[in-house]
């Protein structure tokens, strides 16, 4: 298991385990600066999901909670995995009780209408 | 001389009030950061465990930001990109389940039409056109500057049952004061 960007109280953890090609981006998002908290990441991510050699992979989005800042920097990891050559799946995980992450999955399904996305609602 | 500070008067206006969270000053990230871990004990814990904790939280945190970001008076931090806006921010209980975030922050003389506009428009939008203006910005990344402005306003909008503005003028600028009801 590969930590693209460990785990803190306002950044998701992510992580990548080549075995299985999961990709799991997990906690809540709120950063001072979203640039520079999130471009790291991406770079990463696009090194794994957009190379030549790119194995087809599940993203998994277990996010509890993102400000209006980090929505943007979000849909630029969704576009990267939908552009893609290789074909990669979004499972999106969303608490139940939890109506705006349900609909903001809904939303960004809108923004990759090529890539297999599932909508999950399960406590995160 | 600076009159000497009432906090009795204060502490007791504030209880009165029924403020649960009152932060007055110069607001960081750093600041945000420890208030926000406050907030998630305080209205994440048994009953309060509920959809409506998490839009209180998701309104703090972009009222927060507002401050931080663009509030007209300004604090230098080193080694931090914003240093410190000031302002101030309350978590009023007005029932059982019914709470306002109330932010203030302060704006140029220059700014104000602008942010009168901008605030004007959106309390004018039905829930709907909200949300589909909300998605139109996210998705065509439309925004006042790389920090998301505007976004942040159409979240504070559809996370409230009502969002009330107005603006307070003092000797040189205006306080902007939001009541968002959650």
């Amino acid at each position: 298991m590969d930590t693209i960007n460990q785990k803190t109280t306002r950044m998701p953890g992510v992580t990548h385990d080549p075995s299985s090609s999961v990709i799991i981006i997990n906690g809540e998002a709120y950063p001072e600066d979203v640039i520079a908290s999130f471009d790291p990441i991406i770079e990463r991510l696009s090194v794994i999901l957009s190379s030549p050699e790119a194995q087809p992979t599940e993203i998994r989005f277990e996010l509890q909670y993102f400000n209006s800042g980090s929505s943007r920097k979000i849909l630029e990891i969704i576009r990267l995995i939908a552009s893609a050559a290789v074909g990669h799946k979004i499972v999106w995980v969303a608490d139940p009780e939890d109506d705006e992450m349900i609909d903001h999955g809904k939303r960004f399904s809108r923004a990759a209408p090529n890539v297999e996305f599932k909508l999950i609602e399960e406590e995160t | 001389m600076t009159e000497k500070f009432n906090v009795a008067n204060t502490m007791a206006n504030l209880e009165a009030a029924n403020i649960l969270i009152s932060y007055s000053g110069y607001l960081s990230d750093q600041t945000l950061e420890g208030v926000s871990q406050g907030i998630k004990a305080i209205f994440e814990n048994g009953a309060l465990r509920t959809r409506k904790a998490r839009k209180i939280f998701s309104v703090f945190v972009e009222s927060a930001q507002n401050i931080i970001f663009y509030s007209g008076r300004r604090m230098e931090i080193e080694g931090t990109r914003d240093g410190a806006g000031f302002g101030s921010i309350f978590i009023q209980q007005l029932e059982d389940d019914l709470f306002d975030v109330i932010s203030v922050t302060t704006v140029l003389s220059a700014k104000k039409t602008d942010f009168e506009r901008r605030l004007g428009k959106l309390l004018e939008m039905t829930d709907e056109d909200v949300d589909a203006a909300y998605e139109e910005q996210l998705m065509n990344q439309i925004t006042g500057s790389e920090k998301g402005a505007g976004l942040g306003l159409f979240e504070i909008r559809r996370q409230s049952i009502n969002l009330a503005f107005e603006f307070i003028d003092q000797e040189n600028d205006h306080l902007l004061v939001m009541r968002a009801t959650i």
